[in-house]
């Protein structure tokens, strides 16, 4: 497992991930002062939150373009098929594969916190829970992005549908909202059929609307209204979820 | 070289001309003069511009949710820095009576309804869209946002609450508007620990509109409220010339003292010889 895990740093390593998702969150930091800077009042408000999510935007897409290209790579140079010669269970592979993969994306939200404490550190508890929130939201869109990109064949494709998984999910808690307000009587009406379908995903998706608000940078965590344990509840749930379905994928492929 | 290629490179090059002459068409319009008329069948790209708007269309409530991708702290701070550029942008700058208030208006009650907190929006109206140059048309929108921000955390927010009193009175000269806005401010907690001007600025309108009687209850009521021990003397030396200055002179100017109606607390008031003597107002 160990093996593995090394083996997804130093591709991270070879394939510039580190210094490109830096780099990217050094442009997002510099520009998102910049904007700061301009405005009459509260500049380091308007500073940390573009920069927080600027930074949550390069993260997510970083890892998921990484992730679904690596694994279809991996695929197609026979590197899974090297790996798994080795004694290591199909199941045990995904894991690792994934863990590999939450190692590389704690080191970069690692880098993201300290580029936050520095510029605009003023508020440990909401920075802290913002970083817990971000950490536990990039694990499970990795999750998602190992799952898809482990069923699909095409890197397009699953990079295509982690995408969409991530921004249905995270407005999932305003669709489940519309659809509460908005309740259509007539069976089988556009509207009806519509309504269910929502209703179906908001069960099935995750809400990662709960996760890393830039209020907390700012406001820190109410944490008489805010709920703080479903982000931990969430992950705890979907996580698993995620890898036993690419686990049970990937035991049923033929090389 | 042979015929075949010559027909072939004269059949491109008249491909060429037919789609640059197409694209000009496009580009240009189709029009003719019948008569010194012009007659239009067809209006070219060129005259298709781009609109540059003053201030952008105002969402819904729920659009701005959707949009933020549950984030609405960035989606709120993002408009918010908007507020602040919009109508000045690709080099144009736009006179703010030139603004639609009424939609700026819409988006400063939209904004606030996500961060109440925050006095970013709020900051921008009271010190950059209050200058209007057409204080008549514009202002009210200001001096309505300032009262209705403030009045979400009144104990907090006094501030604004005094930027509506002053916008009304001197931008709107709407007396009426500017006391209605003074007496929130004057009404406001008395342990909060804010200037006492903001308890005194009644009475400046007051004394403005030429009600004595309002005025000199007025500072009454602020001595008998705060004076034990939040009324420094320097406040004190200035209530005392405001009484015997600047009300005196208005009732001699007017019924003279003597017949000036005021309560008798009023009346003792204006009577005391020196600042110190105003203690002896104190509710205990």
């Amino acid at each position: 497992m160990l093996t593995t895990i090394r083996y997804v740093l130093l591709t991270a390593l070879r394939d510039w991930l580190f210094l490109g998702i830096l780099l990217a969150l050094f442009a997002a930091g510099f520009v998102s002062h910049f904007m700061g800077s301009t405005v009459l009042v509260e500049s380091n408000e308007i500073s940390s939150s573009f920069t927080a999510g600027s930074s949550r935007l390069v993260l997510v897409i970083g890892m998921i373009v990484f992730v679904c290209f690596h694994v279809r790579r991996a695929f197609e140079n026979k590197e899974i098929d090297l790996m798994l010669s080795r004694p290591i269970s199909r199941v045990e592979f995904v894991i690792s594969y994934w863990l590999g993969f939450a190692v590389v994306a704690t080191i970069v939200l690692g880098a993201i916190g300290l580029f936050i404490i520095i510029l605009y550190g003023y508020n440990y508890t909401g920075l802290s829970f913002w970083i817990l929130t971000m950490w536990l939201e990039i694990l499970i869109v990795l999750a998602f992005a190992v799952f898809s990109s482990i069923i699909l064949k095409s890197s397009v494709s699953a990079v295509l549908l982690c995408f969409g998984f991530y921004s249905i999910s995270r407005m999932i808690g305003f669709f489940s909202y519309v659809l509460e307000k908005n309740q259509s009587g007539e069976m089988l009406s556009f509207d009806f059929i519509s309504q269910k379908i929502i209703w179906v995903a908001s069960f099935l998706l995750p809400r990662l609307d709960i996760f890393c608000q830039s209020k907390w940078l700012i406001y820190g965590v109410d944490f008489t209204t805010t709920a703080w344990y479903m982000p931990v509840l969430q992950a705890a749930i979907y996580i698993p979820l995620l890898i036993t379905i690419a686990a049970i994928d990937f035991k049923k492929k033929q090389f | 070289m042979k015929p075949s290629a010559k027909k072939s490179g004269n059949l491109t090059t008249a491909i060429l001309l037919f789609l640059l002459t197409a694209q000009f068409l496009v580009w240009n319009g189709v029009s003719f003069y019948k008569k010194d008329v012009k007659k239009t069948y067809f209006s070219g790209i060129r005259d298709i511009k781009p609109e540059l708007e003053i201030v952008p269309n105002v969402p819904s409530k729920e659009i701005l949710k959707a949009i933020s991708f549950g984030d609405e702290q960035l989606t709120f701070r993002y408009n918010g820095y908007m507020m602040q550029f919009i109508g000045d942008t690709f080099g144009r700058v736009t006179p703010l009576k030139d603004y639609n208030y009424e939609k700026l208006y819409r988006w400063w009650l939209l904004l606030d309804d996500i961060d109440s907190e925050s006095n970013l929006i709020t900051y921008v109206v009271g010190y950059y869209w209050s200058a209007t140059q057409n204080p008549e048309r514009d202002i009210p929108y200001v001096v309505n946002f300032l009262e209705q921000h403030a009045d979400k955390h009144p104990s907090e927010k006094w501030w604004w609450y005094s930027q509506a009193a002053y916008n009304a009175k001197f931008k709107m000269h709407d007396s009426e508007r500017a006391l209605e806005i003074a007496k929130k401010l004057a009404d406001l907690p008395k342990d909060l620990d804010i200037p006492i001007w903001t308890r005194q600025l009644q009475a400046f309108f007051y004394e403005d509109k030429g009600e004595y009687k309002q005025a000199c209850d007025i500072i009454l009521n602020v001595i008998q409220d705060f004076g034990d021990d939040k009324i420094s003397q320097g406040e004190m030396n200035f209530m005392y010339s405001f009484i015997q200055e600047r009300l005196r002179t208005m009732i001699n100017k007017g019924p003279g003292l003597d017949n000036a109606d005021i309560s008798p607390e009023c009346r003792a008031m204006m009577e005391v010889q020196k600042a110190q003597d105003l203690k002896k107002f104190y509710k205990k």
